[in-house]
């Protein structure tokens, strides 16, 4: 077997693995499961939607442990400042001196769950979303890098609305996916009560030794971006995200539509993707490729992960609201007409 | 251990031999369809042509057979060959053998110069998938279509060659089609001409039976004569003017006691028929006048156009309108043929001069001439019951308006009343031919009649 080819297996048995760990402790939810795997492959963060003791914050704390990776979890309230999160300089004696030095926050781990972070005033976001997109922090002019891999779960608690500040769309179209956790269904709740009620809770064995589970992590990563995509691939995508902007927005140029014109998205869309969007498109197509032993992207992969990649980053008007309009109803929509497409 | 080496060149191979051998298989079988509609465009040419097409310049046949076949074969291939590009071919190569993708994301990332470290893989998934897509698998040598398409042409041509097509069948399908319609539509008019005959006949038989009147009878007739006549007056079109024509003669056989109802009803129905049968000849013959008989119908029978308008209007063979239909005539052979004597007479005075019957002007002519129009039954009708034969002058009440002479054909109405009103103030009206005397309508009626006049002198 060549190296390639040991890689590709490698990765297809640690992603199987990981899953199948994941679910030993969390009951249900595999879809969002999968989806969080394929973003963490990806380098990408997911925003997590999902009412309070739907497994969220035991989702990401078995991840870390897993991967034999550093956790930090972050509860974030409206007086939660920039500086407790990045990590802030302190004054120290240091031979007789007393010198300033930078004590990191809770930012610099590689998997931080930022707990209902809509709760968080837009400057102690805006530092969080610099981390997730830069990979550093700065404070008093000067940078940090942080630990990679770098991996945010954050969590949106969608009651409560009073006193939360809802991410801006440029701080949600940094998110790779957003993922929607559902109630568990009466079997999976049954479950949930036995697992969690007994005498011995499961035990996570971690997959790599914790000197090097940083270092497969990356290299698992960097194996992704070299699986290969098609031009007729790309051009799917591009159409795709193309497709999710309305016609009659002053921001693209006119004539410009492979998909053509959708009345849906004129009428209830203000703003559609960004190329981000296709970037998301892409490397969550590749994981999947990936997952299914194969080192090129289909069509039905980017199909896959078009609703988990597109639904967060549409930008829809009252009148989606007022009809109920989705917008993962919107890209679904979208998806039905590409495949006419491309045939 | 020797090591295997893979080379990207196998599944080039491998490709150009799918795309060479769909070529091969699409020029053969445009060749099978071109000479399929080759053999069925001949046969077509000998169904309608006959054998000697062929036969007669058999060289130059076979000339023409083979450029047209090679021609048609030429064009279908070109058509299909301009889809059969490389990247066409892959996807379908793709689709085909279950190769999900591989195939088409290898040729696209082939010529690259910097290829992904992974591509290694995806060469040897396609290496290992090369039974897949066997050309011999993915395109075998089975010409069914194009087969059955020669046979279906060769058929085609063999069937027509047996069927000795010298004449054009076709032809004389329809020419004998249209034979059979025309001695169909003579036999039809000739038995209804002679029905109508007959039940004429048979009618006056039995009233020249019944010649002793009963005054009760003769009421009863004149009531019903009213009826019929009203009927007849409302009708608009050839349909109902005939139930009219009917009920009006079962008034009139009503009049004459002892006559069974069945006479009249027998001589409306042979006038009808007869009638019939003459207006299918004449709508062979000139569809202008049945137009313009219908129109005239329509607008006598209303009552919205006064009776010499409405027959001056008509050609001379046509048939009367429906409101003169309503009245005996003076027979077929006086009506078609205008130098019979008492033609003038029977325009005017109704009953049949020829043979004629008790009661019988009152019975539909006062009907609809008399009575529909000007609203004066009486005096139609009292006059109308005088045996016919001599010219009837209809006796206008106090005031009256003699008409001078006929309208001329042209002429707008405006143009008749002043002569005719100067005529009845000088009182030489007789001076003035012919000379119907007519009661003045009545006020609504005129104003009608105004404002009809007046439309149709517009443009």
């Amino acid at each position: 077997m060549t190296t390639p080819q040991r890689n590709v297996q490698l990765f297809v048995d640690t992603f199987t693995r990981m899953r199948a760990e994941l679910q030993r402790v969390i009951v249900g939810h595999e879809e969002q499961i999968e989806l969080i795997l394929i973003a963490f492959f990806a380098g990408g963060h997911v925003l997590i939607e999902g009412l309070p003791g739907t497994g969220k914050t035991l989702m990401v704390r078995s991840l870390g442990q897993l991967l034999n990776l550093s956790f930090a979890r972050v509860q974030f309230t409206i007086d939660l400042m920039p500086a407790d999160i990045t990590g802030t300089r302190i004054l120290v004696d240091e031979d007789g001196r007393r010198v300033f030095r930078f004590q990191p926050g809770p930012l610099f781990t590689h998997v931080l769950l930022a707990d209902e972070i809509n709760r968080a005033t837009p400057k102690t976001q805006s530092a969080l979303l610099e981390a997730m997109a830069e990979l550093q922090v700065t404070v008093a002019g000067q940078s940090y890098a942080l630990p990679r891999p770098f991996f945010v779960l954050a969590t949106l608690n969608p009651i409560e609305m009073e006193g939360t500040y809802p991410l801006p769309e440029a701080q949600l179209d940094r998110f790779l996916f957003k993922v929607v956790l559902r109630y568990p269904t009466h079997g999976e709740l049954q479950r949930i009560l036995a697992r969690t009620t007994s005498e011995s809770e499961p035990h996570l064995a971690p997959l790599f030794d914790v000197s090097v589970a940083a270092d497969e992590v990356e290299r698992l990563r960097a194996l992704v971006r070299q699986v290969m995509a098609a031009p007729q691939i790309e051009a799917y995508a591009a159409a795709l995200v193309r497709a999710t902007i309305p016609s009659t927005s002053k921001f693209v140029p006119a004539g410009e539509a492979p998909l053509g014109t959708d009345d849906k998205i004129d009428r209830y869309v203000s703003f559609g993707a960004s190329p981000r969007g296709g970037q998301a498109l892409l490397l969550g197509a590749k994981v999947r490729a990936l997952l299914d032993g194969r080192v090129h992207v289909t069509y039905e992969d980017v199909d896959a992960v078009a609703v988990p990649a597109l639904s967060h980053r549409l930008v829809v008007n009252f009148a989606a609201v007022a009809d109920g309009i989705e917008p993962a109803a919107l890209v679904e929509n979208i998806l039905a007409r590409a495949r006419r497409w491309r045939r | 251990m020797a090591a295997i080496s893979l080379s990207a060149r196998d599944i080039e191979q491998r490709v150009h031999a799918i795309l060479q051998r769909l070529r091969i298989r699409a020029r053969l079988h445009a060749l099978g369809y071109a000479l399929g509609a080759t053999l069925a465009l001949c046969a077509l040419l000998v169904w309608w042509k006959g054998r000697e097409v062929v036969t007669n310049e058999p060289a130059w046949s076979g000339v023409l057979f083979v450029s047209l076949t090679v021609i048609l074969a030429v064009l279908m291939s070109a058509v299909v060959e301009r889809k059969l590009d490389r990247q066409a071919v892959v996807a379908w190569v793709d689709r085909t053998a279950g190769l999900e993708f591989r195939l088409a994301t290898f040729a696209a990332l082939q010529g690259l110069p910097r290829r992904s470290p992974l591509f290694s893989v995806l060469v040897l998934q396609l290496f290992r998938l090369l039974p897949r897509y066997e050309p011999a698998a993915l395109a075998p040598w089975r010409p069914v279509k194009p087969t059955a398409a020669v046979l279906g042409g060769l058929t085609a041509l063999l069937w027509v060659v047996t069927q000795d097509p010298q004449a054009s069948p076709g032809r004389e399908a329809e020419l004998a089609m249209v034979g059979e319609r025309k001695a169909a539509a003579d036999d039809t008019g000739e038995r209804a001409r002679a029905s109508a005959r007959s039940a004429r006949d048979h009618s006056a038989t039995l009233a020249s039976e019944s010649e002793g009147e009963d005054a009760t009878g003769l009421e009863e007739g004149e009531q019903d004569v009213q009826d019929g006549a009203a009927a007849a007056t409302a009708t608009r079109g050839g349909a109902d003017e005939r139930s009219a024509a009917v009920k009006a003669a079962a008034g009139h056989a009503r009049r004459l006691p002892g006559a069974p109802v069945r006479s009249a009803y027998g001589r409306a129905q042979g006038e009808s028929q007869e009638r019939a049968g003459h207006h299918s000849e004449v709508s062979r013959a000139d569809p202008g006048a049945d137009a313009s008989r219908t129109k005239h119908s329509q607008l006598a029978a209303s009552g919205a156009m006064p009776q010499s308008r409405a027959e001056s209007q008509q050609k001379p063979g046509a048939e009367p309108s429906s409101t003169l239909r309503a009245r005996p005539t003076g027979g077929d052979a006086a009506q078609r043929n205008p130098d019979l004597p008492g033609r003038e007479s029977n325009r005017l005075s109704g009953p049949d001069s020829s043979r004629p019957q008790a009661g019988q002007s009152a019975g539909a002519g006062a009907g609809a001439d008399g009575m529909g129009v000007y609203g004066e039954p009486g005096n139609a009708t009292a006059l109308g019951s005088k045996r016919s034969g001599q010219p009837v002058v209809i006796q206008l009440p106090v005031t009256s308006v003699v008409r001078g002479s006929p309208q001329r054909q042209g002429g707008t109405p405006r143009d008749s009343w002043p002569q005719a009103e100067s005529a009845s103030d000088q009182g030489n009206a007789d001076a003035i031919s012919p000379l119907v005397e007519k009661p003045l309508l009545p006020a609504e009626y005129e104003s009608l009649a105004r404002r009809l006049f007046s439309r149709s002198s517009q443009p």
